[in-house]
């Protein structure tokens, strides 16, 4: 099978691609056209400050040039200087360059919002903040694989936590 | 000093007990952990510095490291005797070669320690003989949640655990697993392991992490990915690819034992007489060779010899620990020598006690 992009290459990376609503795509690559798409991973791990570089791109447009001029009156660091050094200066940068942090985020681990432990000083409702993010992502799950049953369990446990924090089922049905 | 006390033994992790210790050396977790009220390691310098050293070292202390712990400050060590720490893998080469204040607190068994102003203000690392993540993951959660009654964690309901580096947050836990592959190696299959590993976001390293290149079959398979992932998913991910590893590498020592037995026999005592014989060895070789008699002893082949000890000589026959034997800094040239000085003296009592 030749590659679908560059059509020279034997295609090596085959993967399936899920588009909005379900439907599914098959995608025919070869390594070098793979990596450049962003689909595969490199043999070894991209350096922080190459994937930094690629946040310049003109997608990431007018907000990283705002960025560039932030300053985190915190620690003192600038959004250049995070970018050459690839470290972070002190935990308020993450609220100073959100902007940019969250597309760098999303490059890195494909996810932008936390899961998993909590330190128990932070408080009951971000547990349930977080087991409502969880639940919701299982409940997709299981209606994929058409397990309504667990979906409606799901579903019920959904509403128990909007309930605990205060907030009627606004989504669902 | 204390660090002599690490000396000549080692750490409990490199017993080879643990379950699939023929392929598994062992199973690590790291967490990193920053305190909301210090900007971050690399903006901390003078008084400011001390000042958070000293009060982590007090944490740490009063939430109580399992047995005997013991806390050295890296700013007071001679460089020899840092780098003894990163050869035993209490810390990090980074947290070695950076300036300034910092420590680390390990118990004596060696299984647990706690770096403190390495790239964040703390990072927490368990280590087990062979595959033990989920009793890693108990040990390291439990002392984390002491941990967190002594300091206010840096922590976001969005992004996690904020870390200095944007590849750690969420979760900001490593998890690594030190395999041993010498037939994936030598049957030129491990390509496919990379590639298997990577397409599911873990990573290959070598054996002192970021950075270094593989050496004598081991590698380094830890998760790339920090947010968006809880503690139990990324586990779960090892839980399903490490077996599969282990089982291909054992189908190829399998093959390798029908098909070419000689061959195989004959690497590995060449590998023994090699170590047994040697008047100057450079650490890539003796790392080579004590890969081939580690598999012999795996495969029973080599039967009078037993894998911790055989474990215990691929870390003290590092340069630090050499020249720690020797009592005197050593250019390579002279390490090569005393090394191969040590490690047939050592092979001659592990030999004689089995006896």
């Amino acid at each position: 099978m030749i590659c679908e992009s560059c059509k020279q290459h034997p295609a090596t990376v085959h993967m399936t691609d899920i588009l909005h609503g379900g439907a599914k795509k098959e995608v025919h690559l070869c390594e070098v056209c793979a990596e450049r798409e962003g689909v595969a991973m490199p043999a070894q791990p991209p350096k922080v400050t190459e994937i930094l570089g690629g946040l310049m791109d003109p997608s990431a447009g007018k907000d990283i040039k705002d960025l560039l001029e932030q300053k985190c009156p915190f620690c003192g660091i600038t959004y250049p200087e995070f970018r050459t050094r690839g470290r972070l200066g002190c935990a308020h940068d993450y609220v100073v360059f959100r902007k940019g942090l969250e597309p760098l985020l999303d490059k890195i681990h494909g996810k932008t919002q936390h899961m998993g432990k909590i330190p128990s000083s932070v408080g009951r409702d971000v547990e349930r903040e977080q087991s409502l993010r969880e639940l919701r992502l299982e409940l997709d799950k299981s209606v994929k694989r058409e397990e309504y049953e667990r979906a409606a369990e799901i579903r019920d446990e959904i509403r128990q936590l909007e309930h605990e924090l205060g907030r009627g089922s606004s989504d669902g049905d | 000093m204390a660090i002599d006390d690490l000396f000549p033994r080692s750490g409990e992790w490199l017993r080879g007990s643990g379950p699939e210790s023929d392929i598994v050396i062992s199973s690590r977790i790291r967490l990193a952990r920053n305190l909301d009220e210090y900007p971050f390691q690399s903006c901390l310098v003078g008084e400011k510095r001390t000042e958070l050293e000293r009060t982590l070292r007090k944490g740490i202390e009063e939430s109580g490291l399992p047995d005997s712990p013991n806390y050295l400050n890296l700013a007071e060590l001679d460089p020899v005797d840092c780098m003894l720490l990163v050869e035993r893998h209490l810390v990090s080469k980074e947290h070695a070669e950076i300036e300034g204040d910092r420590g680390v607190a390990y118990s004596s068994s060696e299984n647990v320690s706690i770096m403190t102003l390495e790239e964040d203000h703390l990072r927490l690392q368990v280590m087990r003989s062979g595959l033990q993540l989920d009793e890693s993951w108990e040990t390291i959660d439990a002392l984390d949640t002491r941990l967190e009654s002594k300091f206010a964690y840096a922590f976001s309901s969005d992004f996690g655990y904020l870390t200095a580096c944007p590849t750690n947050v969420g979760t900001g836990m490593r998890v690594s697993v030190m395999l041993h592959l010498p037939a994936l190696v030598m049957t030129k299959h491990i390509e496919k392991v990379f590639n298997a590993v990577s397409r599911v976001n873990m990573a290959v390293r070598g054996l002192y992490g970021e950075g270094t290149h593989a050496s004598g079959d081991f590698y380094q398979i830890s998760n790339q990915v920090t947010l968006g992932r809880s503690e139990d998913e990324t586990l779960k991910e090892f839980r399903e690819i490490i077996p599969k590893i282990i089982d291909y590498e054992r189908k190829m020592r399998g093959r390798f034992l029908d098909d070419f037995r000689q061959r195989l026999e004959d690497r590995i005592f060449r590998a023994v007489g090699n170590l047994e014989s040697a008047r100057t060895i450079s650490s890539e070789e003796t790392m080579e060779r004590l890969s081939m008699v580690r598999m012999g002893v795996n495969l029973g082949i080599i039967d009078d010899l037993e894998i911790g000890a055989v474990n215990e000589l691929f870390i003290l026959s590092q340069p630090a620990h050499l020249q720690k034997l020797e009592g005197q800094v050593l250019d390579p040239g002279e390490r090569d020598i005393v090394r191969a000085g040590f490690i047939r003296n050592y092979l001659k009592s592990a030999h004689r006690s089995e006896d």
